[in-house]
């Protein structure tokens, strides 16, 4: 009895080993590869540990220009509209979610529903025309303007939605006993339901910022200089050129994943909460 | 006496539908300026010859849809674009459900192997699309050195630029990165499964994998179709992975539908049929979803 009981859990161990080595591997890999020099990268078989590690393709990466290449200027660009657009959608996000699950008006459901719509169309569908918009009438290519209202455009309706399932599960009592205070509803909103929403405006500030920082078909195609691209776009940039130092690329995309992957890791928690919570209750 | 003291705000606090309206009004702006307007204009422009590089625009009524249906290359894309779907979807549902049971079992280190499954996900796709660059790389790639010491494979291979591989390698990379996601999803589902029906399968003396496919896959019916709609419409769009990876190369192996929209419409400035391949896009996404819709609910009915 005890040996055919002991077996299934040897089998669910070694499956949970190879597992999480599959998952860890390709991205310790780029992390090796990084603290590496440029010959060393050559050499035959592959370094699994770097020799003598190194941060030169870092410094290499961040702070020599190579032609037209500013990486420390993507890098900058990228946190600026992250942030800017996790700011936008929070804030107009929460005041939605707030609309659309306590006030009673016709058109809340149907609002719901057109804003989920949005997430059916494929990006193309919809970068075709903006660009017409943004490049003739508005003249606002290659701003980081432009990056910020795109990425609102895109992450706003998930915003809603997350922060939608959130206030329903906050009591209304709370909130009726400080509007009896004399609390109007706004202030009920930021000083009672922000404040115990905390966990669902974590995940979704986090959501935001890591799908910004993420983002590269609308960064590529509204920006052409240094003025607006972003992390993304200045790797793609590297993968096209010949001439490029292998060391600066691995660093470069250590960078890259180094934000998203950091943040997801210490929020975690509510992260997952977050992008589970519309997936269970449907 | 009593209305006339309430600030303007206050009164309209009172009309708790206009209060709402002023409230999703931001909301409501940002999506049609954003989707509504310009998916009617794109879906006009279809049915247009127009050229970003100079104004005006030519009606061709359906010609742009019928040039599709007579390119070989772009009905190869569509059924390319569909073969990777449901083999990426496919791999990544059954490999996803697999490790969430198994992360829903208790063990030792359970709370670190969650976290570390988190890590593909947050990576860019761009990023991605570098790390397997170079894991599969012709000259340096770890993988070639790999398989050549474990005798799989004579000596290293150029994987990206043999037809035959390029998209297969391209869905493994896709595989990595959203893996994670259905683990995350199927896990919260199994999660809010309550144990008194594990422990009724046991008094019924059901095994673990009678128990499986008879309790716990009927209870993830819900998790499953949202992660399915997820995971399809995402993998129907795919452009970050290939345009780093190999370009839709090679001899347009990997050139699946989204890659050729960004191509006439942003390499060849033809907007006007790039719309059109745009919403047949759009319309095969259509069609997934309905199809998850219907199998559910048979089963359902079942």
């Amino acid at each position: 009895m005890p040996q055919s009981k002991k077996k299934p859990k040897v089998f669910l161990i070694v499956f949970i080993v190879v597992v999480l080595a599959a998952t860890l591997f390709p991205f310790y890999w780029i992390i090796n590869m990084s603290l590496q020099t440029n010959i060393q990268l050559f050499d035959t078989p592959p370094h699994f540990f770097p020799p003598t590690p190194t941060m030169e393709n870092f410094r290499s990466v961040l702070f020599e220009e190579r032609g037209t290449m500013k990486f420390y200027q993507a890098v900058f660009n990228t946190i600026t509209v992250a942030f800017a657009t996790m700011i936008v959608c929070v804030f107009i996000g929460s005041i939605t979610g707030y609309a659309l699950a306590r006030l009673r008006f016709k058109w809340g459901i149907f609002i719901l529903f057109a804003l989920i719509g949005t997430q059916m169309v494929p990006p193309l569908t919809d970068l075709i025309p903006l660009y017409v918009i943004f490049s003739r009438w508005l003249n606002l290519i290659d701003t980081k303007a432009t990056l910020i209202i795109g990425y609102t455009g895109w992450l706003l309706p998930i915003s809603v939605w997350i922060l939608y399932g959130y206030f329903k599960t906050i009591p209304k009592d709370l909130e009726d006993a400080a509007r009896i205070d004399g609390c109007t509803r706004m202030a009920a909103l930021f000083r009672v339901v922000w404040p115990l929403s905390a966990p669902g405006l974590a995940a979704t500030a986090i959501y935001v910022f890591i799908s910004s920082t993420n983002e590269f078909l609308f960064a590529m195609i509204f920006s052409s200089t240094y003025r607006a691209k972003t992390i993304p776009v200045a790797l793609a940039d590297m993968v096209g050129k010949y001439q490029i130092r292998y060391g600066d690329m691995t660093a470069g995309a250590v960078i890259a994943a180094m934000f998203p992957v950091v943040l997801a890791l210490i929020f975690q928690k509510y992260l997952v909460r977050g992008l589970t919570a519309g997936g269970i209750k449907g | 006496m009593a209305e006339q003291k309430l600030s303007l705000s206050g009164r309209i606090e009172k009309n708790e539908g206009l209060f709402a309206f002023i409230l999703v009004l931001p909301a409501l702006l940002i999506v049609a300026f954003l989707f509504i307007y310009p998916l009617t204009y794109s879906f006009i422009i279809s049915f247009f010859r127009s050229d970003i590089r100079k104004p005006g625009l030519v009606f061709l009524g359906f010609k742009n849809y019928l040039e599709i249906f007579k390119r070989p290359d772009l009905l190869i894309s569509f059924w390319r674009t569909i073969v990777f779907t449901v083999i990426s979807v496919g791999l990544e549902m059954v490999i996803g459900i697999a490790v969430a049971v198994a992360f829903n079992e208790k063990f030792r280190g359970r709370g670190l192997a969650r976290s570390i499954i988190l890590i593909p996900w947050a990576i860019p796709p761009v990023v991605n699309g570098i790390i397997w660059n170079w894991l599969v790389h012709p000259k340096i790639g770890v993988v070639n050195y790999i398989l050549t010491s474990l005798h799989v494979i004579s000596r290293y291979k150029a994987w990206l630029a043999d037809p035959k591989w390029a998209l297969n390698i391209i869905i493994i990379a896709d595989a990595w990165k959203w893996t994670p996601l259905v683990v995350l999803l199927i896990l919260a589902g199994l999660q809010a499964i309550p144990d008194v029906l594990y422990d009724a399968a046991k008094v019924d003396g059901a095994g673990k994998v009678r128990t499986f496919f008879n309790v716990t896959l009927p209870l993830l019916r819900w998790p499953i179709l949202i992660t399915l709609i997820l995971r399809t419409v995402e993998a129907i769009r795919i452009f970050d992975i290939i345009y780093i990876m190999t370009r839709g190369g090679p001899a347009n192996r990997t050139k699946l539908t989204t890659f050729y929209v960004w191509e006439e419409a942003f390499k060849h400035h033809r907007m006007g049929f790039g719309s059109a391949l745009a919403y047949l896009v759009t319309v095969l996404i259509i069609l997934f979803v309905i199809l998850y819709f219907r199998t559910i609910k048979r089963e359902i009915e079942m």
